[in-house]
């Protein structure tokens, strides 16, 4: 391209950012609109998995060792364990500490009662690396010699398992038909405004201006709405969200929310590219048919 | 040769034959006048010279160039060298005159020092230098078709073709821009220039190029409107 080409590019676009103002602004808007809900879907999708996620793994086996076991037989029933594959981590919970807990949680009346004797046995909570490991992980540990009963909640995780996937999946669904929408949206928007022009560009094409001639200032018009959209947008997501992550942690503490910098700043980063590429896809689509004189 | 027509038809994609099996010759520097009623396919005639059409079947050349086998990114450096004048002016009327005219060029990629020497010039020969600054709006309508035809002629184009120029016109507003088109013409640029002006066409004696229903029935040196119409 020319310098004359450039300048007269660059002219042409901020004149019809100009001429065209309230289109621009329509557009814009409609940008910032989708951009914030997309933002907005995106943290909520961010933010459930993160949560899922910790309830995931957070999801442990209790095996409960037969009260006959020695402390020698416990010991290696914990290094079998150990060397099971999938396992993150074993602890024992011994019948004493089992105890002492159980009596703190009942005022210290049981111990008496009990007359000295301890009917508890020991116990190993056991993490998965995955939270799909945990069935077949339970299964393998109750196997073993010396371990009377496993429990891990079945029905709990599997229905949280399903749970997660199935709100993961409506999550990546709603944004996919947004992002869709967005474009579609911002592409009538500079039809309306590529339509505006018609004549300016049959004239164009009368004269002998080249394509690429003729959508440079119309693609750049797309770009620097959609990019003026996702600024927008992009501000309303980042400083709403902070200040609502801020509400919850002080107003509803027990909602774990996630509060992340680099998420922060790679959400900025995707909703400025998406508003660029919904403005040249937008423009792009539009102009295809105006071209044909 | 600088265009020739050899066995064209034109078939719309509604099926309308709107040219058929036509053969023309017109050479360089020629005053062409096509006339016939409405639909006998004179438009048609102009479209395909400009590759705003393309033929059917049969080939037309014009300046060299076969445009049957101009590929799409070439069309627009086959237009430069074509002024266009249409009946409706097509003028952008947020722009004023001059920028009109300075827009053909800048569109071509001239550089500034260029369209400074080139737009005064043209406007002071179809005789708008003195409204160079006036929006369309502002002007009757023959010095709007005066803008069009600076506009067409800027670029100095060796083929200027003119679909019913006048046909927005008073008779004498017309004849002004008849007056102007042959001067065009006296500089060596080729016009080809469809119309149902009669006394126009009759007082000329230009070559007539009368057609009907999509064919040529009469080509003459000299010719006039005639009656059959
Ligand atoms: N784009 C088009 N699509 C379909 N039919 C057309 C088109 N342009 C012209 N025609 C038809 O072709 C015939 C010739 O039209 P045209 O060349 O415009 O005639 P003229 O200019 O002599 O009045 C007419 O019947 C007209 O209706
Ligand atoms: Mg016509």
């Amino acid at each position: 391209m020319s310098f004359n080409a450039i300048r007269y590019a660059v002219t042409e676009t901020f004149l019809s950012l100009k001429r065209n103002g309230w289109m621009g602004l329509a557009s814009v808007a409609t940008v910032a609109i989708s951009l914030i809900i997309l933002g907005f879907a995106v943290t909520l999708v961010y933010n459930t998995t993160k949560i899922t996620g910790n309830i995931e793994s957070n999801i442990e086996i209790s095996a409960f060792v037969n009260t006959a076991a020695t402390a020698a037989q416990v010991q290696t029933l914990q290094n079998e364990i150990q060397q099971l594959p999938d396992v993150k981590s074993v602890s024992l919970i011994s019948k004493e500490i089992a105890l002492q807990q159980y009596q703190a949680s009942l005022n210290n009346q049981v111990l008496s009662d009990l007359g000295g004797s301890n009917p508890l046995p020991d116990k190993f909570v056991v993490k998965a690396q995955l939270p799909e490991q945990v069935a077949g992980l339970a299964g393998k540990i109750g196997s073993l010699r010396g371990i009377d009963k496993v429990n891990y909640g079945q029905g709990v995780v599997d229905q949280l398992l399903s749970f997660t996937h199935w709100a993961r999946w409506v999550g990546i669904s709603i944004i996919a038909l947004l992002s869709i929408a967005s474009i579609v949206l911002i592409s009538i928007t500079i039809r309306l405004t590529v339509y505006a022009r018609r004549r300016e560009i049959q004239i164009m094409k009368f004269v002998g201006a080249t394509d690429w001639f003729i959508r440079w200032p119309f693609l750049m018009e797309g770009l620097i709405l959609g990019i003026g959209g996702a600024v927008l947008g992009g501000i309303v997501v980042i400083y709403g969200y902070e200040n609502l992550v801020s509400y919850i942690q002080a107003n509803l503490s027990f909602v774990p929310v996630v509060k992340d910098q680099g998420f922060m700043v790679i959400l900025a980063a995707v909703l400025l590219g998406s508003g660029a590429l919904i403005g040249a896809v937008g423009s792009m689509f539009s102009l295809h048919k105006f071209l044909k004189v | 040769m600088f265009i020739q027509l050899t066995n064209v038809s034109k078939t719309y994609p509604n099926g309308v034959r709107a040219l058929i099996d036509t053969t023309l010759r017109i050479d360089k520097g020629e005053f062409v006048f096509l006339v016939g009623p409405s639909g006998a396919g004179k438009s048609t005639i102009v479209k395909l010279l400009f590759r705003e059409e393309q033929a059917s079947r049969g080939q037309v050349m014009v300046n060299g160039k076969n445009l049957s086998r101009l590929r799409d990114g070439r069309v627009p450096y086959f237009r430069r060298n074509i002024g266009m004048i249409f009946q409706d002016f097509k003028l952008l009327v947020n722009k004023t005159v001059y920028e009109n005219v300075a827009f053909a060029l800048q569109v071509v990629g001239a550089s500034s020092k260029e369209i400074k020497q080139k737009v005064p010039a043209v406007l002071a020969l179809v005789g708008l230098d003195k409204k160079a600054d006036f929006l369309p709006t502002q002007l009757s309508g023959g010095e709007q078709q005066r803008v069009c035809i600076a506009r067409a002629v800027v670029n100095n184009p060796p083929l200027v073709l003119a679909d019913e120029p006048t046909g927005n016109l008073d008779p004498e507003t017309s004849w002004d821009i008849m007056k102007l088109l042959l001067d065009i013409n006296k500089r060596g640029t080729t016009i080809v220039m469809g119309t149902h002006a009669k006394d126009i066409v009759d007082s000329l004696r230009k070559r007539v190029i009368a057609m009907e229903r999509g064919r040529i029935v009469r080509d003459e040196e000299k010719g006039v409107y005639g009656n059959e119409f």
